[in-house]
């Protein structure tokens, strides 16, 4: 967990110490990946746009006037640059992913709830990657970063309403395709 | 079957969308944010930077009337016609007073907002 704010890493690093990103990176690393994979649909470029994202992060960093949150202003380059990766390379992977690194105690311990979750996860990403790009950045700024309506239209430069019909689509798609999930 | 709530849509996300990219990532990141370019620290404004933007202003305007003598004259001459041409009951040298403080306000506010482009343009 990080000591201090991101405003003061930042101060930081403008002061002229470029190691006081480090900490942004650890916050964020895990967040960015996870948002840019939705949109990327493959791991290996997700890794290389989210390195891409704190590259141009810290290039633009003195142009962040510090209007918005920073975490917000950093999803906006991530999106922005998941989106360009997207369309340049027009793939459709089905995103093979690591299930998670459960230790061997744990998964002897609980062999059942393991796979249970494993199965829960698998659906969930099945579920995910069947929607548009678009569809599964604003699922991923709504549910797992818990942005508001107001921050992800910024984020995604769409109108406000325009966002709450998207996600109102979402919602009933997944209720649909997800119901069946609980009982896992 | 019920529907699923948003409560529950969002549990589900939030535990699939689980990721750990570990230590290995941070460290290939900072390695190339190392290579890049170094910030330098923007120069901070301090007090003696108004005295200094003032007094270099009144060595230029001094300078300027001093070269062009003729030009002070002229430009008493238009304030004094500015003056009665707005009718205020107040006397050429009290006006000067003003425009002088105004001149004070402007300058200071040029150096408090400015100060780094003087900074790089005096090389300080």
């Amino acid at each position: 967990m990080n000591v201090f704010s991101d405003d003061t890493y930042i101060a930081k690093v403008l002061g002229g110490n470029p190691g006081a990103f480090e900490p942004i990176v650890r916050k964020y690393q895990d967040r960015i990946f996870s948002f840019v994979i939705r949109i990327v649909k493959s791991e290996e470029d997700a890794k290389d746009v989210t390195q891409e994202v704190f590259l141009k992060a810290y290039r633009k960093l003195d142009t962040f006037n510090g209007e918005a949150k920073f975490s917000s202003w950093l999803f906006q380059i991530a999106y922005n640059t998941a989106i360009s990766q997207q369309r340049m390379q027009q793939k459709n992977y089905r995103i093979e992913r690591d299930m998670g690194k459960i230790n061997r105690e744990e998964r002897a311990a609980n062999p059942m709830k393991i796979m249970l979750r494993d199965e829960r996860k698998r659906a969930v990403n099945q579920a995910i990657d069947s929607l548009p790009e678009n569809d599964a950045a604003i699922v991923s700024l709504f549910y797992k970063e818990d942005l508001s309506i107001q921050e992800i239209a910024g984020i995604m430069q769409m109108s406000e309403s325009n966002i709450k019909v998207k996600l109102h689509r979402i919602r009933k798609k997944l209720a649909e395709q997800l119901k069946n999930i609980l009982t896992l | 079957m019920k529907e699923l709530r948003d409560s529950e849509i969002k549990k589900l996300i939030t535990e699939a969308f689980e990721v750990s990219l570990g230590d290995d990532f941070t460290e290939s990141v900072m390695q190339k944010i190392k290579s890049e370019q170094v910030y330098s620290p923007k120069p901070t404004y301090e007090w003696w930077w108004n005295g200094l933007a003032i007094s270099l202003s009144f060595i230029v305007l001094l300078a300027y009337f001093i070269l062009n003598p003729e030009l002070l004259v002229h430009t008493i001459q238009r304030f004094e016609r500015l003056v009665s041409f707005l009718n205020i009951g107040l006397s050429s040298g009290s006006l000067s007073v003003i425009g002088a403080i105004l001149l004070l306000f402007g300058i200071d506010f040029v150096a408090k907002n400015h100060f780094y482009r003087l900074n790089s343009f005096f090389m300080l």
